[in-house]
């Protein structure tokens, strides 16, 4: 192990050059004054050159002259060009940036104005502009994640969860991250979309794989979202309006130049106004619960209410800047789904009988960010955040008897309830210390506490599940970027302590990527990942909110692990890039939770023994064609997977297809600027899921004489569903007037109302039912089919 | 160039492969119940119910070949009707608890097997008294409570055993009476379908209330020590159509349970108040 962390701190330093002229900048929107991060900054000359950090600093070194010029590239800006003069290099300069393109078509950078993702350099690395999504189809809300499935490697198919399976992982194996702020619950709106307001975020950065030692806790993706810091030169308004909700986003520069303000807040009015839109969505999901239930899991049904619904989410941002390298910014972030479900059904005149279904979950967040550009090479950040996801769900029955006078008065009731909450206080240091021209130190410290409860009891008598976890992850990395011609690599290590198992977990990382002739090159990550924290999952439609996470315990609870394996190639030009990945990713301490419990003797039995442990391999190539200028861009992607898993006790041992596990999956992303109006399609096509269906059944004789019969399944997802394809379209048109600017549009979800199937249902008939007589028994399976066409109108004003 | 194009048609050719997956209709469930200090004589045999098939009922197995395998020997079992059912004539097979049996099947080629442990036998079960007296509730007496079957004054039985460690024991009462009688009318029984059963527990007490019994006359108390393969028949029974779980089983290749158990009885008399 020693040497092999030798190996990965020598494979990152070699020898040093030193500057002539070094220019320490920061990048600015032109227009809001807003800092912007991981932009591009190069030298014209060389093409050399070096990214911006999270607050937008950048020093760029060995510069051949003070007059040298200096290109600035940023997804979703226009190219930009400057000329350097000896004044630049006195002190930090400022550079403002603006969206319109400038035609600089000679140049082998191109115009990232019209493009909504961008591929890094890094192996698995796709940088995300939120402001493109509006232009793309959407299902009702612009969505982040929506649009991060539009990527290869990422399921676009789960079309009931906003959560991200990322080359063969599940959501809860994805690290998600608002300003530091770590984001347990993604699903908003039963997940048909997530809860980040796509108006208030200002850039994505989406690590697939292979992500490097600052970031840890998970096992497959890293979502590193930056909250706009809110317009810093005049205040300004924009409302979004759409048939779900309204949106509205103020932003303020602060009194004497102390910094901006951003508030940003979302909420439906499906409580008041139902449109046709939610009511095709709801009526989707609604109809799986009916489902659910009429098969025995919940109580319901008997009489039809319209339930009441509503979610909200709101961001607030206060940016504070007491000096040219401080940034001081504090962080609010909420986000609530409610869904009632309650019903009430009069017995005569004895009294009501009320079904009470009520679910609300939602996501709390604050956080606090100090960071300063010490000197042109270093610079830190420390940020101190706090994290809690709440989920509650209640499913009771009350019994009332009513009075001559008509006052119901409660006769007994029973309830199950499943409540969930995971809090997250997090410390975090980053210092980012740039040797030279090639080489870049980071180093840091995360620390986590998480306090988790979850309680499950069914009928007010059975404690499934009634914990209450806490423990302590104290991470510490270390990574080196060196850039040497044109071999860049990065070396890291992550290291943790983790107090429920008082052991310490070492994860190395290596990257690297090498341009191997003109506009190819050729990449490649590694690294260990662990986590200690788990999501186990329970199938329910409305919004997985009855999922819940516990903390591992190295027993029952694996800490668990998984290896990423990546190498790729990538050709790109000024209009096109074509890249390639494959991956392998080993993953162990899986875990599965199944409520195969039986009616006996529940108080004593151990339910620590529903959860089963276990063990996946990934393999998968992902594919990318991009073009990337012109009035015509988008992207075809295709991806071949293999997702398999080994559970010892489940299936007799043998390896299955994970049920996400999906062969093939192909998407095409195409928009199309036809003067002020935008026309953009996606299509999604992709290979059937894994399912397990019933094969036969059979019947014992126990010790008391009685029968029982069981059903026998096959092999545990050896079947497959039909195969998914989905086609979207919208049209947007962009307006600007004297006082005001902003965009209306239409947005068609599955235009030729495909009747995609979610999962199957089975209802084995036994009796003829016409004549009532028996026949042999014989499954009737049922499709429960996922969205149909949903039509969705959308208007954006800002002042 | 060459080289990295060939590994990944390789890596292509590879993730495309399916595997062979097993005939799943074809499988043989077993049903067999060794009792401690009695012959061997409760094993079944018979052919999954397969959806979409012709049979309506499970087809019995009368021709396989059934060995158990108890210190090294092996004893071949014989069918003796067309049931599916099979024995052992002899007397050297012998359950005994803490023994180790193996079984093993052969059906048309297809070996499948289990293991099972003779358990040891619940000691020192105890019962509070050894009577209950029960209410008649007559065709009139039925219909003038308006259907309240409950009697006026409800008994009850404990049955005790040690249980230190938590382990499984199940209980049942069987009517040992050469003549029985009903407590409730028929009718009664035939429509509310009154029906004793107990499941696994890991208790050391059992109660018996007025309502488990269904006939006056000497019933035998049997505790039962079972093992984990005879729990999980029971904890298979809420199979959830979404996650869509397969019984837990013992049986290698097959389907049912192999299982050995061991008893103690205790008598009690059901009798008119």
């Amino acid at each position: 192990m020693k040497k092999l962390i030798g190996f990965i701190f020598l494979f990152g330093f070699t020898s040093t050059l030193f500057a002539q002229f070094n220019l320490q900048g920061k990048i600015e929107d032109e227009a809001t004054g807003e800092s912007l991060p991981f932009v591009n900054v190069v030298l014209k000359s060389s093409k050399k050159g070096t990214a911006t950090n999270v607050d937008g600093y950048f020093t760029l070194f060995n510069l051949p002259s003070d007059t040298s010029t200096i290109l600035i590239s940023y997804l979703g800006y226009g190219l930009s060009e400057f000329k350097l003069t000896p004044k630049d290099f006195e002190g930090q300069r400022v550079f403002e940036i603006k969206e319109q393109a400038i035609e600089l078509k000679t140049f082998e950078i191109s115009d990232q104005s019209k493009q909504t993702i961008k591929l890094t350099e890094d192996a698995s690395r796709v940088s995300l502009n939120p402001a493109q999504l509006q232009n793309l189809p959407n299902l009702g809300e612009v969505d982040i994640f929506r649009g991060l499935q539009l990527l290869p490697g990422v399921s676009g198919t789960s079309e009931s969860s906003a959560g991200l399976y990322v080359r063969g992982g599940t959501p809860d194996q994805n690290l998600i991250l608002l300003d530091g702020i770590n984001i347990y619950h993604v699903d908003h709106f039963f997940g048909i979309f997530s809860p980040f307001n796509a108006y208030a975020i200002k850039d994505v950065q989406f690590y697939k794989g292979g992500f490097p030692a600052e970031f840890g806790g998970r096992l497959s993706s890293v979502v590193d979202l930056t909250a706009k810091t809110g317009n810093a030169k005049k205040p300004s308004l924009a409302i979004n309006g759409n048939m779900l909700s309204l949106n509205g986003v103020i932003e303020s520069p602060l009194p004497k130049n102390l910094g901006s303000i951003l508030i940003a807040g979302r909420r439906s009015y499906t409580d008041f106004i139902q449109s046709p839109t939610y009511n095709n969505l709801f009526d989707n999901v609604s109809e799986q619960d009916q489902d659910q239930q009429e098969l025995g899991f919940g109580i319901g049904g008997f009489n039809q209410v319209e339930p009441d619904f509503f979610f909200y989410d709101l961001n607030a941002k206060v940016t504070l800047t007491p000096s040219d390298v401080d940034v001081i910014s504090f962080n609010f972030f909420s986000s609530r789904d409610n869904l009632d479900n309650t019903a009430a059904t009069t017995l005569g005149t004895f009294g009501k009988l009320e079904t009470v279904d009520k679910t609300n979950w939602g996501n709390d967040g604050y956080s606090l960010k100090w960071s300063r550009q010490f000197t042109p090479k270093f610079y830190s950040k420390a940020i101190l955040s706090y994290s809690k996801y709440q989920s509650d769900y209640e499913l009771g029955n009350n019994f009332y008897t009513t009075d001559s006078l008509g006052n119901d008065s409660l006769l007994f009731g029973t309830k199950t309830i499943q409540n969930n909450t995971v809090e997250d206080v997090t410390f975090r240091y980053d210092a980012t210390y740039q040797i030279n021209q090639n080489h870049t130190l980071k180093f840091g410290t995360w620390i986590t506490n998480n306090q988790i409860q979850y309680l499950n009891v069914l009928d007010d008598s059975i404690n499934l599940q009634d914990r209450t976890e806490a423990g302590t992850t104290y991470s510490f990395y270390l990574q080196n970027r060196s850039e040497i011609g044109k071999l860049t690599t990065e070396g890291g290590l992550r290291g943790s302590y983790f107090t429920p198992t008082s052991k310490i977990y070492l994860e190395p990382r290596l990257s690297f990527n090498y341009n191997l002739i003109k506009n190819f090159r050729v990449k490649g990550a590694w690294g260990v990942y662990r986590q200690f924290i788990n999501r186990v999952i329970l199938e329910n439609v409305f919004g997985g909110s009855r999922d819940f996470w516990l903390l591992s315990d190295g027993n029952t609870l694996p800490v668990s692990f998984a290896q990423h394996y990546i190498l790729g190639a990538a050709y790109e030009n000024n209009n096109w890039l074509l890249d390639v990945e494959a991956y392998r990713k080993n993953t162990g301490g899986l875990l599965e939770y199944s409520l195969r419990f039986g009616g006996f003797d529940d108080t004593n039995e151990n339910f620590d023994n529903l959860f089963f442990r276990g063990t996946g391999v990934v393999n998968g190539i992902d594919f990318l064609l991009q073009r990337k200028v012109g009035a015509f861009t988008g992207w075809i992607g295709y991806t071949l997977s293999k997702v398999d898993y080994t559970f010892p006790k489940i299936n007799q041992g043998k390896t299955f297809p994970a049920l996400h596990d999906q062969r093939h999956e192909a998407k095409f992303i195409g928009s199309y600027t036809l003067g002020d109006f935008v026309i953009a399609s996606t299509f999604i096509y992709a290979t059937g899921k894994p399912y397990t269906a019933p094969v036969g059944q059979y019947y014992i004789n126990l010790i008391d004489g009685s029968e029982r019969q069981y059903i026998h399944f096959g092999d545990k997802n050896s079947q497959r569903l039909p195969d998914y394809h989905r086609l979207d379209l919208s049209i947007t048109y962009n307006y600007e007037l004297s006082f005001m600017e902003g965009n209306v549009g239409i947005s068609f979800f599955n235009l030729y109302n495909r009747q995609n199937i979610k999962y199957k249902r089975f209802f084995l008939q036994e009796f003829d039912p016409d004549t009532f007589q028996p026949i042999p028994p014989e499954v009737v399976e049922t499709d429960i089919t996922l969205l149909g066409f949903v039509p969705n109108f959308f208007i954006s004003l800002r002042f | 160039m060459r080289n990295l194009v060939y590994v990944f048609y390789l890596f292509f050719i590879a993730a495309s492969c399916t595997k062979i997956t097993p005939d799943q209709e074809n499988k043989i469930v077993v049903e067999a119940f060794l009792f401690e200090g009695e012959k061997v004589d409760d094993i079944r045999l018979t052919k999954l119910l397969a959806y979409g098939g012709d049979d309506t009922i499970p087809q019995p197995i009368n021709d396989a070949e059934i060995d158990i395998i108890w210190q090294g020997t092996s004893y071949r079992l014989e069918n003796t009707n067309d049931s599916g059912y099979y024995n052992y004539p002899g007397i050297d097979l012998q359950v005994i608890q803490g023994e180790i049996y193996e079984l093993k099947v052969n059906y048309n080629d297809f070996d499948i097997s289990a293991l099972t442990i003779c358990p040891p036998k619940p000691q020192n079960v105890s019962i509070t008294k050894d009577t209950m007296k029960l209410v008649f509730i007559s065709l009139i007496d039925s219909f003038l409570t308006g259907g309240n079957l409950t009697p006026p004054d409800p008994d009850s039985v404990i049955v005790s055993w040690p249980n230190p460690n938590g382990e499984y024991f199940y209980v049942i009462a069987e009517n040992v009476d050469s003549v029985k009688e009903n407590i409730y009318p028929d009718f009664v029984i035939g429509l509310l379908s009154f029906f004793f059963q107990s499941q696994p527990t890991t208790e050391s007490t059992y109660t018996f209330f007025d309502s488990d019994f269904t006939q006056y006359g000497k019933h035998e108390i049997r505790v039962y020590k079972v093992n984990q393969e005879y729990v999980d028949l029971y904890t298979s029974f809420n199979q959830d159509s979404r996650t869509q779980a397969e019984p837990l089983t013992n049986i290698i290749n097959g389907l049912g349970v192999f299982t050995a158990v061991s008893y103690e009885t205790v008598p009690l008399y059901v009798k008119k108040e």
